[in-house]
């Protein structure tokens, strides 16, 4: 079953009168199946939060549809198995760690001791633990990113969703991120996160999805690209700056077609 | 971090989004975290502190010798708790979603299987119970003054306490409409200009009124629309000693507030429903 599924998805948004509407997101297929890890990389303003807000419902699409386990993003019941973790967030600075995952939790449906003993596990795996009474405000931006992890995995998700996942983290706390959603892929959940640190990327995914100005241009497995580039920074430069996919020597990319070799969905 | 995650069970939790059960239990939550929000601000106890000073301050009158200041205490008592309540209400409700979208955090509550109206509800009730909870802390202040003074409060006040509490309803719901349509600065201006303007604005439309104009039910339309704040405020009648007032004025406005707070939150619903956020 496809855990994510999107078909000619576009993202206008509007401009200021007698011009052009801004398309962030143009004309965008791909599928996820359960149980990947897929990255989904592009530089600053390739479209990346525009789908992925197009995803879970926060801006309507253009045109296109998106789907979540099957079910159409419009509708709240297909978040029911998502865990979603923004590029920052400041949680309320007058609430503690527990409360906030409280909060989240019983937004989700969970109650009682279910919920209790979930939170405390939580925040103990994102290292929390002794901070849990602390307010938020006291809290480092590195600090307020792992509540976000924890509020993310709080409903135990079959999907995760991941916005800049790396952002504000330390190199170990990096590391124990990537080693975390390795887990989570052990335990059947798929992951589709976006990045532009691509050495994350090329670390934990099993394909990856490269967007360009709105568009597809590649979508690969990542084991693709062992032996065949020397890395896949190398591979993203080529297909951002220089339009060329190196796995396809012969083919220079358009950016303006749409260009989707590798994977097959 | 302790990677330890043996407890977490990769099993699907998609729940049912509607039912009654469940939207009260997200209006509990939000409820939950907006009073300890406001509890913990600092500004509400300042409030408690000045209308307590207030209240003495104008008691104190009466250690130069002026007597016969009751009314004019109780006034400075009730207009107190009014003001600051107001203030408190608005400022509350006007931030419950503009500071969601400012934190950033509206995209983790919006994540969560619920629709934008059960979210928008949850935080109208959070709102609206936060605003009884800061009001009758007020009230309960100016009270507990009057008493330790010496001057009586007549049984009015109970009626007093019970339609301020259905106007904040009212007020909630029209500050919330504000805030999904324009700034949060500006929600909060236009709110408090007209309700502290409320008994004029709403007094011209009785002006208005002409048994034999064809335009009658546009004035009456407009009347029932019109930021009827005042409506709900017995504070001259509970200064003056009235007597309680009969049940049926008071059954009208328990059943006029109620869907009039809902109008103005499904008003602002209808722009948050589609809105790109």
């Amino acid at each position: 079953m496809n855990a994510i599924r999107v078909e000619n998805l576009c993202v206008e948004y509007r401009a200021a009168r007698g011009k052009k509407p801004l398309r962030a997101v143009d004309d965008l297929s791909f599928t996820v199946q359960e149980g990947e890890i897929v990255g989904f990389l592009g530089v600053n303003g390739a479209g990346k939060t525009s789908t992925i807000k197009a995803l879970m419902g926060f801006q309507p699409p253009s045109s296109g549809r998106a789907e979540l386990f099957g079910e159409a993003v419009e509708r709240a019941t297909s978040r029911g198995a998502v865990g979603f973790l923004p590029e920052t967030a400041t949680y309320s600075p007058f609430l503690t760690p527990f409360e906030t995952l409280r909060l989240y939790g019983e937004l989700h449906g969970l109650k009682g001791e279910t919920l209790r003993t979930r939170i405390a596990t939580l925040l103990e795996t994102v290292g929390l633990a002794q901070k849990q009474k602390v307010l938020n405000r006291t809290l480092s931006k590195g600090m307020l990113q792992r509540v976000g992890i924890a509020q993310a995995l709080l409903s135990e998700p079959r999907l995760l969703v991941l916005d800049e996942v790396s952002s504000g983290l330390d190199p170990i706390g990096r590391r124990d991120l990537r080693d975390l959603l390795r887990q989570q892929k052990e335990r059947g959940v798929t992951v589709f996160f976006s990045s532009h640190q691509l050495s994350e990327a090329e670390l934990i995914c099993d394909r990856i999805l490269v967007i360009h100005q709105g568009r597809l241009v590649a979508e690969r497995a990542v084991s693709e690209l062992h032996g065949r580039v020397a890395s896949l920074e190398d591979y993203f430069v080529g297909l951002v700056e220089e339009g060329r996919d190196a796995l396809e020597p012969v083919v220079a990319l358009n950016h303006k077609a749409r260009v989707v070799a590798g994977v097959a969905a | 971090m302790n990677l330890d995650t043996a407890t977490l069970n990769p099993s699907n939790h998609a729940r049912k989004q509607g039912g009654l059960a469940r939207t009260w239990q997200i209006c509990r939550a939000f409820t939950q975290a907006s009073l300890l929000e406001t509890l913990r601000r600092k500004d509400l106890y300042v409030l408690v502190v000045l209308t307590a000073l207030m209240v003495f301050g104008s008691y104190s009158f009466t250690f130069f010798g002026v007597s016969g200041l009751e009314i004019f205490v109780k006034d400075m008592a009730f207009t107190a708790v009014g003001i600051f309540s107001t203030i408190v209400g608005v400022l509350v409700a006007a931030r419950q979603v503009p500071e969601e979208l400012s934190r950033r955090t509206i995209y983790p509550l919006l994540a969560r299987p619920i629709t934008r109206w059960q979210l928008l509800l949850g935080k109208f009730v959070a709102a609206w119970v936060t605003c009884i909870v800061c009001f009758l802390m007020l009230a309960l202040v100016a009270r507990l003054v009057l008493l330790a003074t010496g001057i009586p409060v007549q049984p009015i006040f109970w009626q007093y306490l019970l339609l301020k509490c259905v106007g904040f309803g009212w007020l909630c719901g029209f500050t919330m409409c504000l805030s999904l349509l324009m700034s949060q600065g500006a929600a909060v201006t236009i709110a408090l200009l007209l309700c502290s303007g409320s008994a004029v604005i709403t007094r011209a439309f009785v002006m208005f009124y002409d048994p034999t104009s064809g335009i009658n039910p546009l004035i009456n339309a407009g009347y029932a629309l019109a930021p009827n704040y005042a409506l709900f405020d017995l504070t001259k009648k509970v200064v003056y000693d009235w007597k309680p007032i009969s049940a049926s004025p008071i059954l009208f406005l328990l059943a006029y507030g109620l869907p009039i707070s809902l109008f103005w939150l499904s008003l602002g619903w209808m722009r948050f429903r589609k809105q790109a956020v």
